[in-house]
Parts: C-alpha cells; structure tokens; sequence
C-alpha cells in the first residue's frame, strides 16, 4: 500500500522475537489473545489494526510455540498523499508470525518465521535467538538475529513488471540484571543493516528555485501544502536516499518495585543514531499500580525528538534546473521532529478471562517538513485475554 | 572510536553488574509480580505497531527474560 507499512512494522516484529509479546514463562498453559487498534489523526490518517494470537507454555522454564496473525486497514488523505494531487485510499495488510522457544536448563534458544503482505509490498523473514542465564537467574543475557527479504512494487503494476528489493539485518543484545528484591535494570543495543531500496515510490520531491522563493517571499506568501506548487520548478523527481543504513539504538530500562503505594515504576531511555547522521531520543516514565486482585492500571508519558538526516532539506533549492540533488527525500520522518505521548490503560480479570482497555493521545510538531506543521493523534485499543 | 565510546561504556557497566546480586526464591514476590516483567510491555504489541511507523528511531527495546528470573 502506500504507505507500505511492512517496512518499518518488520523491524518492530525482529524487536519481539523470542519469547513473544511479554508472555512470561512463569507457567505452563495457553493463552488465547485478541488485541485490536483504532488510530486517528489530524493528517486524515485511519487506522485500524486487529490480532488474534495463541501462545502455548509447555513448561516453567520458557518452552512455548506461538502463532500470530495482524490485520491492517489504512484509510489515508494525509499530506503525503494530497502533495502529490491524489485522492485518498484504502488498503489492507496481513501479517502472520510462528515462533517459538525450547528452554535447555539456563538457555533458551528459539525461532521465528514471519511473513506480511500488501498490494505492493511483500516481506518475509527468519531468525533465532538464545537467552541464557548467566549462573542465577538474576542475570539473564539474550542475543537475537532477524533477515528479513522484502520486494517493494507499485500498487496497480505488477511484481514482475517493476519491483525492488530490500535486506535487512537485524542485531539484538540485551541484558537483565536483578540489582535486589524490588529493582531490574536492563541494557539493550540493536544494530540494524539495511541495504537496497529504501525510498518509497510514491514520492516525488518538489524543487525551487532561488528566483522562486523570492518570488514567494514578494508575494507575502508561507510556502506550505497548499502554496508550494505555485513556486516549485516543473521537474519534480522521485525521491532518492542512500541504499545503505546503518542504524544503532542504545536502551537502558530501569524498575523498581514501590511495595508502600503499591506500583512498579519504569524509567526508559534511548539513544539512536545511523549513517545517515540522524540522532534520537526517547524517554519513557510509567507507573503501573495493582488496584485491587481484579483492576490493574497504569499511566505513562514518552517523550521522542529526533534530528534530521545530512541530506534532508525542508525546500530543495538548485541553481541549475536540469540537475537535481543526489539525495532528496518528502519523507518527514527524516527531518527534525518531536513527539510528546501520555496515555493510560486499565485491566480487569474475570476468571480466566483479563480484559484491557487503554487510550493514549500524541501531539507531534515537524520543525522543517514543507507540508505539516503538526499532528495530534488518538490511539485506543481493546484486547481480551483468555487463559482456559 | 569516540562514536562507538557510549557503546562500550554501556557493556562494560552492565557486565560489571552480572552476578552483583543473588535473590533467593522466597524474596522475588515483587520481580515475579506482572507489572514487573521487564518484557511484558503494559500497552500491549499493538502499541509497538504504532510507535514503529510514527518514530524514526526503532530499537533497543530489548528481550529474552529476566526480572523473574524466568528465561
């Protein structure tokens, strides 16, 4: 689809790899979940994402097999669509995970398939991962790799007509270490290879001219969504990134457990940085309280700013209109942005059955993107969890 | 070198950690409790989903255990 979601929602499945979605291995049993989605925004952007999954402990230890299978339905108008003259369009993704894990005394090595597919964009990968305890179970090291092999197309052209292809390679290193009773900390590095195409095809970036901005500039006018194209040079050409990142995440977790409230706080941070010179970071701060033996809640805030990459550039500006910029990109997740997300959830267990139900609200403000200035965003989900 | 510096800064600080405390079964009632799992994230996968196609930045989340001692 067009916003070919399976590039980047791959690298969150390589992230989950292993003992999948958090289930603890603490008993032995099946759990049966459903988990579904709403997103909306102020960029004309809807989304609504649904998975059913089963995930069967055969042991205490961290022996388990689970399948999992998401769904995807975009509803989109935003800016990067209406930038290019274009109406809005409506999408479907499926994806679909097998994993699993078999505990050997203090290891656990384990395996994950997944697959997701799209109109025009289709992703398959492999990977293994091995968990170890490192003489008690206080200290446990985890290590995965993920390839994933995707083949970008154009929706309403065939694959065999025109597509390309994109590697990725995805490295985990994680360490949990219990520091007494009541407090985890948790160091965890990614190194994630891409190699290919890495662009989108659907975008193509606008030029200007010198001569056009002071044209602008005379006229009194903002250059934005609906401005840019009165002063922008015909040639408009498809966007065009380095075929090769490189892109490293630093995260430290840290939890400690309030037993006079009582909660469990968690404090994350996160440093990012690639070859492409780009630089993020995220802090998150959560409590989770237990109510009473039915009702769990928890509230949180993150905070995310990113800069941009070396060749981003708000306006693209040549001197000789038959010669374009080697790299040139609309895609504003390149540029400098912040994102500021508080939320709340709340669980209730009836029997075997737990239900939960969470609402978070985004605001994000683009520093240097052409066509948006900001965005607030809603995100509510609903899932039901049951453990027969 | 110094780009890779608060890499190996982290590594050794962590290794240095490994084995500086040892809990007894009968005191990990609080690290066994649910909202103290370390990969059990509170918001559930779906949320991951959103924050991978809305942020740049995609990583070091981190998972395979530990907390409850549980690989």
């Amino acid at each position: 689809m067009r916003l070919q979601l399976t590039q980047r929602l791959l690298l969150l499945g390589v992230l989950l790899i292993g003992p999948a979605h958090g289930v603890r291995a603490d008993e032995a049993g099946t759990t049966v979940t459903s988990d579904n989605m709403l997103y909306t925004d102020t960029d004309n952007v809807d989304v609504f994402s649904s998975e059913a999954a089963v995930h069967h402990n055969f042991d205490a230890e961290g022996t388990m097999l689970e399948g999992s299978a998401i769904i995807d339905v975009v509803s989109a108008a935003s800016v990067d669509v209406l930038s290019h003259a274009t109406t809005g369009f409506h999408e479907v993704r499926v994806e679909g995970n097998v994993s699993g894990a078999y505990a050997l005394g203090d290891s656990t090595p384990g395996l994950r398939y997944r697959f997701s597919v799209e109109p025009d964009y289709e992703s398959q990968g492999v990977g293994g991962s091995w968990s170890q305890r490192l003489g008690s179970p206080d200290s446990v090291l985890s290590a995965s790799y993920f390839l994933s092999l995707d083949t970008v197309g154009r929706h309403g052209t065939p694959f065999g007509v025109w597509s390309e292809t994109l590697r990725t390679h995805t490295f985990d290193l994680s360490f949990t270490q219990n520091l007494d009773s009541k407090t985890i900390l948790r160091g965890a590095y990614t190194l994630t290879a891409q190699n290919g195409y890495l662009e989108k095809p659907y975008r193509y970036v606008p030029l200007f001219t010198q001569q056009g901005l002071q044209s602008a500039a005379d006229d009194g006018v903002d250059l934005n969504l609906k401005t840019f194209s009165n002063y922008r040079i015909g040639t408009r050409p498809a966007e065009e990134v380095p075929d090769t990142r490189l892109r490293h995440a630093l995260g430290l977790r840290a939890m400690r457990y309030l037993d006079g409230i009582p909660a469990a706080l968690r404090l994350d941070y996160r440093f990012y940085f690639d070859n492409w010179q780009q630089r993020a970071h995220t802090v998150e701060l959560a409590v989770d309280s237990p109510l009473s033996d039915a009702f769990r809640a928890s509230l949180y805030g993150r905070a995310y700013l990113q800069s941009d990459a070396y060749f981003w550039r708000k306006v693209y500006v040549v001197d000789d209109t038959t010669k374009v910029p080697t790299y040139r990109s609309a895609d504003r997740q390149l540029s400098d942005y912040w994102t500021g997300t508080v939320g709340g959830r709340l669980d209730l267990t009836l029997g075997d059955f737990r239900f939960d139900g969470q609402v978070n609200l985004a605001y994000t403000h683009f520093n240097d993107f052409l066509y948006l200035t900001s965005r607030w965003a809603l995100i509510a989900q609903l899932g039901i969890r049951w453990t027969p | 070198m110094h780009r890779h510096l608060p890499i190996l800064v982290v590594v050794i600080a962590l290794s240095a950690l490994a084995g500086c405390a040892t809990t007894q079964p009968w005191e990990r009632e609080y690290l066994a409790r649910p909202e103290m799992s370390p990969d059990g994230d509170h918001r559930a996968a779906l949320f991951g989903h959103y924050l991978a196609v809305r942020e740049g930045a995609i990583g070091a989340t981190g998972h395979g255990g530990g907390g409850c001692g549980c690989n």
